[in-house]
């Protein structure tokens, strides 16, 4: 058995579930999480020497599955952006597959999340959709617990930013 | 509960209806797939050939960095000529000044204006900084004055954004005996494990000095550091992010140590009065280095 499997045993296969639950929160589209993730292995792959070397491996890979995730993200809204400047009527959202009208206050958030920062998007993800504590994101993210903290919050306020419009007057339900 | 906090609480909830965890067995199944052939091929990967670069090669390695090493000094003989100041030498002279004044430009994005915050800083922790309608002046990591002068602002997230971003660096260069580019950097946006600073040689504009590029591991943003080849004084800073064109570009001069009473609240407060315009009060005290009128009462004077 080489040591790379075991290292394999060792870094990834206790985070597995982790990682495919980071591309699938971002994505929200089976053939999307599975680019996300094929892109993510791939870098690990060319940097499996340097990654085991980390101080904190696991954290790093977690780190590069949102990365992915995320960049694919940015992608779909810059393409989605330049067809709907072609083509205003035929535009279609991106994030998760349009399936209902419902889908277009999820499209808003994925559309907001993508205006972030690489790092304010992923610890905001993190803190939100994976209840990560300060600690926690500031591990994956490399950084101190209180620039973790600071970039959660950038996030929010952005967000809260861009999103309140969609929030009904009337009360804290999301105007879907 | 207030109307905010119901739209934030609101917006959170968004947020993570949006991006639910639950994954459909199917595409459970997918990437799990994946998984597996990634871990065969690591298994795999023993059997490499060993001119895969890949693979960890100490003497291909160590040839490349001889190799790399050769050519960097044989470039920097040929083309540079005289010496280079290291990093640390950047570092230090940076942290020997008396007096330090720095120009902050903010944008959170591409599109969004720049917001501009003035710091002026005197060894020994004493600190004034102008952010929108405001004087700041704080000594040993703390603020110690607050000055509202001209018209009261409304709410301006652009220059929150901006001040919670200094905030740091200033609490932590003011609570050190001397200045730090160290402290300055890590107060940026900027993450993960950071390169050792690393001369740009294309980036250079002239001989006279010397560009420093530090980046992070594991994203696309840069930071990159100006400074004078003969004195060693870093003159300008620049963060970068390419996917969303936040950044933070820091104009850095410095002079001689100015009278105590240019970081004091209570003389800066005795200059307030209702006569005096916004700018007299703004820049209260400070003194052009060259000698040239910065207010209105210098141009009287």
């Amino acid at each position: 058995m080489s040591g790379e499997y075991e290292a394999y045993e060792r870094l990834i296969a206790p985070i597995e579930d982790k990682m495919m639950r980071a591309v699938w929160s971002v994505t929200q589209n089976p053939d999307d999480a599975e680019e996300a993730l094929q892109e993510a292995l791939s870098i690990v792959w060319r940097r499996f020497d340097r990654i085991q070397r980390h101080a904190n491996p696991q954290a790093l890979i977690l780190r590069i599955c949102l990365n992915a995730a995320y960049d694919l993200l940015r992608a779909k809204i810059r393409r989605r952006r330049r067809e709907a400047r072609y083509e205003p009527e035929q535009a279609r959202p991106v994030g998760p597959d349009v399936q209902t009208g419902r889908e277009e206050w999820r499209t808003a958030v994925f559309e907001a999340i993508g205006q972030l920062s690489r790092n304010q998007a992923t610890a905001v993800m993190l803190r939100l959709v994976q209840g990560m504590g300060y600690d926690e994101i500031a591990q994956v993210l490399g950084c101190r617990a209180s620039t973790a903290r600071k970039h959660v919050e950038r996030g929010r306020q952005r967000l809260r930013e861009l999103l309140a419009p969609l929030v009904a007057d009337d009360g804290p339900e999301v105007a879907i | 509960m207030n109307r905010n906090e119901q739209t934030d609480n609101a917006v959170d909830k968004m947020i993570r209806n949006a991006m639910d965890t639950d994954m459909p067995d199917e595409v459970d199944q997918r990437l799990r797939g994946h998984l597996r052939i990634f871990r065969e091929r690591l298994a795999m990967r023993g059997r490499f050939s060993p001119f895969d670069m890949g693979r960890p090669w100490p003497l291909a390695r160590l040839a490349a960095a001889f190799l790399a090493a050769a050519l960097l000094l044989f470039f920097i003989g040929t083309f540079v000529g005289g010496s280079t100041p290291s990093w640390a030498e950047v570092a230090e002279q940076f942290g020997s000044a008396p007096f330090l004044n720095a120009t902050i430009y903010v944008k959170s994005h591409a599109l969004a204006e720049p917001v501009q915050i003035e710091i002026w800083m005197g060894q020994g922790g004493k600190l004034r900084m102008r952010a929108g309608h405001e004087i700041i002046f704080g000594e040993n990591g703390r603020i110690i004055e607050r000055v509202a002068i001209g018209d009261k602002e409304g709410p301006r997230p652009d220059l929150e954004y901006a001040q919670g971003m200094l905030q740091d660096v200033i609490r932590d260069m003011s609570k050190a005996e001397t200045f730090s580019l160290e402290t300055l950097i890590a107060a940026l946006p900027i993450d993960g494990q950071l390169s050792a600073p690393l001369e740009n040689q294309l980036a250079r504009v002239s001989n006279d000095m010397v560009v420093f590029d530090i980046t992070p591991e594991a994203s696309p943003d840069w930071v990159r550091i100006w400074a004078l080849r003969e004195s060693r004084l870093p003159v300008r800073l620049l963060y970068w992010h390419p996917e969303t064109g936040e950044n933070v570009d820091v104009v850095l001069s410095y002079g001689g140590e100015p009278p105590s009473s240019f970081f004091d609240p209570e003389t800066f407060q005795a200059h307030l009065s209702e006569n005096a315009s916004p700018v007299d009060i703004a820049y209260a005290l400070v003194k052009d280095i060259g000698g040239r009128p910065l207010a209105p009462q210098d141009i009287q004077r």
